[in-house]
């Protein structure tokens, strides 16, 4: 939890990462969570504060309710204040997983399979669930499902850390529930598996009866009460790493996830001139690889891995790099990664290190510019790197320097000082500041700059999802309509007395029948908006979470 | 007729004396040390012998700064005008290419405002001085007509009719960048498999670019290093170049990738400030969310 606690302190949550939490909690648990959430975002508080302010509202056991609910999410988290008080305390950053979700399905599929993506998808759903619970609930979907996939995949992704135990209630102080806290939830993967191993013995012992068991649901598992929960700073750690990785490769962000894929598991069709690419890519993944069980997943310290280690991670991983490919990787990298990767000696066949820093720095920097490139224009780009590098100057120098007109510079200037990109400073030169006897120097202040873009970037995710439940609510109408011709095509498709170009006949007519041409084309347009704002959400979200490691990291 | 001649032989002696000596001080000397270092005159001769010079204007009187008067040599071209001509003639003169501002013509000379509009004017028509208007300022400059003005003047080589020569300036980041570029491309083309020849052959010297720049004309006046060093720069900064630590310059890799952040049309809503959900301006209702849903 400490992790947690230091990565949070650093920012509270605004108006806008307020609204956007609320507005989240909204779309999964509807009116009553959310009003409950806005509550202790607002303002942290003991349950009979809580009650009196939604006094009149809503009734105790509504809020009750509504907080237990949030709690097994994790969004709300308890502790007893100075008096001995129960006090209850909301969580932004645990309730923007809810957009990383996604996300993390399909890393967690990309790494360890499908199975593992569907343990992902009960975890996050369900907030937490014992190994047990997770095994019945995903065989209850698909039958098809192997009990030992299930279990394997489980034991891998807790290995891999992506999945964390629920630290267990140990006693009852004034009321408020303690939990264990010698408890290993960041413990290396032995040691979970250490944990683990009794329960998952416990319900394949039971193997043989394990289909009776869940006939009757019984509620005596072995592993009842040991609760696991998606690990969000593992995956968050990957995603910086991702973050970094697609910054140093310069790949469009979309794409790094099938490169990955194309990592894992296939060497058959590399286009030769995509190779040193390919190269390259690999081996930037391959350097983060190797630090991917680090004791804390966020933390800031630089990677250092050699050509030796990335042969051994090469091998391990079974990919087609030799050593000398490996070097031109490495030497393309320290070459084109703005000193995100530095040689730093000749050990071990020569020394790397990646400055994660730096890397997450770079990567808030690119985003600024590229907003600033969008809301100006390419030379306010040039102030902005002039004003970096230069750290203080005055309206003529900054007009010399980047070999502007008096009044371009100027202007630039104060616009960018509006949207606070860039900050003045006056110094005066007597006590009074009169203008004529006042030096108005300009500076940059990254952090001060993206401390204002979290706000924005919560602002635009709100509007986002917003617009996404305004589009659902416009085509109601059409989306209940299709839910109802579905089961009809549906039933066409399996039936066996017809042939395919009567099932294709049928299906057609059935269509014109209840989607008319315009219906249908809407409904696509509806389908193409929805996933263009999903998308959209979770790259901001990306964006969001480089700007608050950013900021974590305390650099200016 | 010998005391005479004798005298004469005297004052022309003592003429090149104080000739010599005033030659020798560049600042100029004043009467004490012109006393110390002729100590075979009398103090009658050396005032006449002076007064002979000022008459023939080989050498002039200067009030320094302290009220010390100073003889020195004359260099000032001679004018065929008036003293007043003269007196400003020499102190436009003397400021070179720098020029000289009206005030400080006035304090120089100590005429009136009315004497000295009509002298400028004088020596205006007779094309012996010229103005000029410094750059970024209203302030009008005297300097000799035939005098080219300073750099600190025009603003340099970037400046056409005291303006910033902005197109120029854009055309040249723009030649040096695609310059570096294409020596880039050809360092790939040219060793495709060693990637330490490829980024030494692609570092190149700004001079080359320089060589380029005057081979094609782009530029009608000459091209100094030192401007392009100013042009590169802001190249630099632009992003698309990079500079090594021993001078040498090379195109940077292009970096296509733009923040997602922009693709969402928030990202430059002129009135996202005003936007609230359930307002006139809203999620919702948002124009330009629906023009972008639509166009994909």
């Amino acid at each position: 939890m400490m992790t947690f606690r230091i990565f949070r302190s650093n920012m509270g949550g605004g108006k806008y990462e307020t609204q956007m939490c609320v507005i989240m909690v909204e779309d999964i648990f509807g009116k009553i969570v959310a009003k409950v959430l806005e509550t202790v975002l607002k303002e942290s508080c003991q349950l009979p504060t809580l009650l009196l302010k939604l006094k009149g509202q809503m009734s105790s056991v509504l809020v009750k309710k509504a907080l237990s609910t949030l709690i097994n999410f994790g969004f709300v988290s308890f502790s007893l204040d100075t008096n001995n008080r129960t006090t209850y305390v909301a969580d932004a950053d645990q309730i923007q997983y809810v957009i990383s979700a996604p996300r993390a399905c399909l890393i967690a599929k990309t790494l360890h399979g499908p199975a593992a993506e569907s343990i992902c998808v009960e975890l996050i759903s369900q907030g937490r669930l014992t190994v047990s619970e997770t095994i019945r609930r995903i065989r209850s979907t698909d039958e098809s499902v192997e009990f030992s996939d299930i279990k394997h995949s489980f034991e891998e992704l807790a290995r891999a850390q992506f999945l964390i135990r629920v630290p267990a209630v140990e006693s009852n102080i004034h009321g408020c529930p303690q939990l264990t806290v010698n408890f290993n939830q960041f413990e290396m993967p032995k040691n979970i598996m250490e944990k683990k191993e009794p329960q998952t013995t416990g319900s394949s012992s039971n193997d043989a009866s394990s289909r009776k068991r869940k006939a009757d649901a019984s509620p005596e598992d072995m592993d009842t009460g040991q609760y696991w929960r998606i690990n969000w700073a593992r995956f968050n750690g990957y995603l910086r790493d991702e973050l970094i990785v697609d910054y140093l490769i310069g790949g469009g962000s979309t794409a790094t996830m099938t490169h990955l894929n194309v990592r894992k598991n296939s060497e058959e069709d590399v286009p030769q001139q995509d190779r040193t690419q390919y190269i390259t890519q690999n081996v930037a993944h391959l350097m983060f690889k190797s630090n991917e069980l680090r004791a804390n997943p966020l933390s800031m310290d630089s990677i250092t891995v050699s050509i030796t280690d990335l042969q051994k991670l090469v091998r391990e991983n079974e990919l087609d790099l030799s050593k000398p490919d490996i070097e031109l990787a490495c030497q393309i990298l320290v070459d084109e990664s703005d000193g995100i990767v530095r040689k730093v000696g000749d050990s071990n066949g020569g020394l790397y290190t990646v400055d994660i820093r730096h890397g997450i720095r770079q990567i808030c920097r690119h985003h600024c510019e590229s907003l600033i490139r969008e809301q100006f224009e390419g030379r306010a780009i040039r102030v902005m790197r002039l004003l970096e590098s230069r750290h203080y100057l005055d309206e003529e120098q900054v007009e010399k320097l980047s070999m502007m007109s008096g009044k371009e510079a100027r202007e630039m200037l104060y616009a960018l000082v509006e949207e606070g990109y860039v900050f003045n400073k006056p110094v005066g030169r007597s006590n009074d500041f009169q203008p004529a006897r006042t030096f108005y120097l300009y500076y940059v202040d990254l952090p001060r700059t993206i401390r204002g873009l979290v706000e924005y970037t919560c602002k635009l995710v709100r509007n986002l999802i917003l617009r996404q439940r305004h589009e659902r609510t416009e085509n109601k109408a059409l989306l209940d309509k299709d839910a109802n011709v579905q089961p009809i095509i549906e039933n066409i498709r399996a039936s066996d007395q017809l042939d395919e170009a009567s099932k294709l006949a049928q299906i057609a007519e059935v269509e014109e029948m209840y989607l008319p041409g315009p219906d249908r084309a809407q409904l696509n347009r509806f389908r193409k908006a929805q996933a263009t704002l999903l998308a959209a959400q979770d790259q901001s979200i990306r964006v969001l979470l480089a700007f608050k490691l950013f900021l974590a990291s305390g650099q200016s | 007729m010998s005391s005479i001649k004798e005298e004469l032989i005297c004052e022309q002696e003592a003429e090149s004396q104080v000739l010599q000596i005033a030659q020798a001080a560049v600042e100029g000397i004043d009467m004490d040390g012109l006393t110390s270092m002729t100590p075979g005159l009398t103090q009658d001769a050396r005032l006449k012998a002076l007064n002979a010079l000022l008459n023939a204007k080989k050498v002039i009187l200067e009030q320094a700064p302290g009220g010390v008067v100073r003889v020195k040599m004359n260099s000032s071209q001679q004018i065929a005008g008036t003293e007043e001509e003269q007196a400003i003639y020499t102190l436009i003169e003397e400021s070179k290419n720098r020029g000289i501002w009206i005030k400080e013509l006035r304090e120089g000379t100590g005429l009136n405002q009315l004497q000295l509009r009509k002298t400028l004017k004088s020596l205006e028509t007779k094309k012996l001085v010229k103005t000029i208007k410094a750059v970024g300022s209203t302030k009008k400059c005297y300097i000799l007509f035939d005098l080219e003005p300073d750099m600190a003047l025009t603003g340099g080589t970037f400046y056409s009719d005291q303006q910033l020569d902005s197109e120029l300036i854009n055309t040249l980041i723009s030649v040096c960048g695609s310059y570096a570029a294409s020596r880039r491309k050809l360092a790939l083309e040219e060793f495709p498999n060693n990637i330490q020849m490829q980024r030494e052959s692609s570092y190149i010297r700004p001079q080359e670019i320089a060589q380029f720049i005057t081979e094609k004309r782009l530029l009608n006046v000459p091209l100094t290093i030192e401007d392009l060093e100013r042009i590169l720069e802001v190249a630099v900064l632009d992003g698309t170049i990079e500079r090594r630590a021993d001078g040498k310059i090379r195109a940077c890799a292009p970096r296509s990738s733009i923040s997602p952040l922009v693709s969402v049309p928030c990202a430059v809503c002129p009135v996202v400030e005003d936007c609230r959900p359930g307002y006139v301006i809203s999620p919702q209702s948002c124009d330009y969310m629906k023009n972008w849903l639509a166009e994909l």
